[in-house]
């Protein structure tokens, strides 16, 4: 799996998300985008890439890009 | 007035929410006393509830009314809401504005974002004691309530503020819902106090949280276990957070780990953590730790709150005196709610507990009279701060898929077991729906058979 299909595996599984939803998926958007959600979605992304998030990228991850975002910022190349 | 608000400090801040609302207690107690002149005592009201001013405005007035408000979420499942409504036939709804043209009844009054509605039905017959009706299992599609009577929320109010001290300086954070016992009790609390109450929507991982508290200089902070493991994800003891001295915890067990971890850092920041213990039929909080015991006895409930008292009892019903012997949690106190409620005729029964509750918890006492829960008898999980009942998830699985079905597991997970392994994901996905939470909390399990006993019922043990 390329990373961007591996990230966006992350939102089908955590979010419980259909793969066609994930692009335009968003905290205000997805009803499962909740503290649960987010706990879920930010566990799968670092265990897939092997990284850890600070709290402030954590709190920044708020929709699909953003999270792209903050995987770049990690060195992670889509 | 409910509280004493109208005699409060006229322009100390009551409430105010993350969308913008405000109500001095002045402000409050005005709009309780407009919104009491508009309908009749003894109304139900379903109560389709929000983080938000409006929302608690319209409970506290109809609740000072003498109506009776049955407290629920505004994105409650809308089958279960159809249920609950053709069961009970409420006569009004308060709700939030823009939810009105959802359904057909009257909008008769609106203020803060929040309208009045008239059902067009007439209340049910209901007993005078009865104050307000809370749910139990979350979102599982049991309408089984829980009565409360006059003095419940009312005693528990004063003696939770009186366990935290709480002054009018205080600006307790309030993202649990409000129609969760806790949260209500959060906010009850503090209402007496004189306290500020800070509402919130926004959770705990979005920006806009901590924006609100460190803007408001929130004081205070009570959140279930999962509150907790989100705090410690967000490094939480590395904020700078001066104003913010007390945390509280209930809702569940907290884990040994984090207990100590949070226990310890606020005795060394000079802050108090403080864990507690309650249900909904007991108005909430019914124990505490005290909070300089609190890294010495990790993982205790502590003692009963004022006016309550709580011990143990064996099979048999006889009381446990010996310190470290396990037993059922037993507690007495005005906060113990009338009893609970399955249909519209048991709206006019009295008061089933008198006084009394025993909780389901197995517990044991130490040398200082502390208490640790060590068990559960009853049938339910809690998880992620929701309960769950085992028996009506069971329920629900072997009526859609009319197939057998045991439920058991823990507050980490829930496993379910059935017998015909091409359901497994559909069962998984319906359960998920139905209680709100997602499918991980889940496992569902495929055996050949459900072991049962001669007698039918179901082998918990066996499956464990």
């Amino acid at each position: 799996m390329t990373n961007l299909e591996t990230y966006k595996q992350c939102f089908v599984e955590g979010l419980e998300l259909d793969i066609n939803a994930v692009e335009n998926a968003s905290m205000e958007s997805v009803d499962s985008w909740d503290s649960i959600g987010q706990m879920s979605l930010i566990a799968l992304v670092e265990d897939a890439f092997n990284i850890e998030l600070d709290p402030d990228e954590i709190m920044s991850f708020v929709d699909y890009n953003s999270g792209i975002q903050v995987l770049k910022n990690h060195n992670i190349e889509f | 007035m409910i509280f004493n608000i109208d005699q409060k400090p006229f322009t100390s801040v009551a409430v105010i929410d993350d969308s913008q609302g405000q109500l001095t207690y002045g402000e409050l107690a005005e709009q309780i006393k407009e919104i009491k002149a508009i309908l009749p005592e003894r109304e139900l009201v379903f109560c389709l509830c929000e983080n938000k001013v409006g929302s608690l405005l319209g409970f506290l007035s109809l609740y000072d009314n003498k109506d009776v408000c049955l407290l629920l979420s505004s994105h409650i499942d809308r089958e279960l809401l159809k249920a609950l409504h053709t069961t009970y036939h409420p006569s009004y709804y308060w709700m939030p504005s823009d939810k009105v043209t959802e359904f057909e009844y009257n909008e008769v009054f609106n203020t803060c974002g929040f309208s009045l509605c008239r059902t067009g039905e007439v209340a049910p017959e209901m007993n005078l004691s009865l104050s307000m009706l809370m749910t139990t299992s979350g979102t599982t599609g049991s309408p089984k309530l829980v009565r409360h009577k006059y003095g419940n929320i009312e005693s528990n109010a004063k003696n939770v503020a009186s366990v935290f001290e709480w002054t009018p300086n205080d600006r307790g954070i309030i993202d649990l819902p409000m129609q969760y016992t806790m949260g209500l009790n959060v906010i009850t609390s503090h209402l007496y106090a004189g306290a500020s109450v800070m509402l919130m929507e926004a959770n705990l991982l979005s920006p806009k949280y901590w924006k609100f508290i460190k803007e408001n200089k929130g004081t205070d902070f009570t959140g279930v276990p999962y509150s907790y493991e989100i705090l410690s994800k967000l490094r939480f003891q590395r904020m700078d957070l001066p104003y913010l001295h007390t945390l509280a915890e209930g809702g569940g067990k907290l884990s040994d780990v984090h207990f100590e971890s949070f226990a310890k850092y606020a005795d060394e920041k000079g802050k108090r953590f403080f864990a507690t213990f309650g249900t909904t039929e007991t108005s909430a909080r019914l124990a505490y730790l005290p909070y300089k015991d609190a890294t010495s006895h990790i993982g205790s409930i502590g003692r009963a709150i004022p006016e309550g008292k709580l011990s143990l009892v064996d099979e048999n019903g006889n009381e446990i005196t010996n310190i470290d012997t396990d037993g059922e949690l037993r507690y007495e106190g005005p906060n113990v709610t009338m009893g609970y409620g399955t249909s519209v005729e048991d709206l006019k029964k009295g008061d089933d507990f008198n006084g009394v509750y025993f909780t389901g918890d197995i517990a044991k006492m130490d040398k200082d009279g502390y208490f640790y829960i060590v068990g559960r008898k009853k049938r339910f999980l809690k998880l992620f701060g929701l309960r769950v009942s085992l028996d009506q998830c069971e329920k629900i699985i072997k009526e859609e898929f009319a197939i057998e079905c045991a439920c058991t597991g823990d507050d980490n997970q829930m496993k379910i077991y059935i017998t015909k392994s091409s359901l497994a994901v559909d069962v998984n996905k319906f359960i998920s729906e139905k209680t709100g939470l997602l499918s991980k909390s889940f496992q569902v399990n495929v055996l050949p058979e459900i072991p049962r006993f001669e007698s039918g019922k179901i082998n918990y043990k066996a499956l464990a």
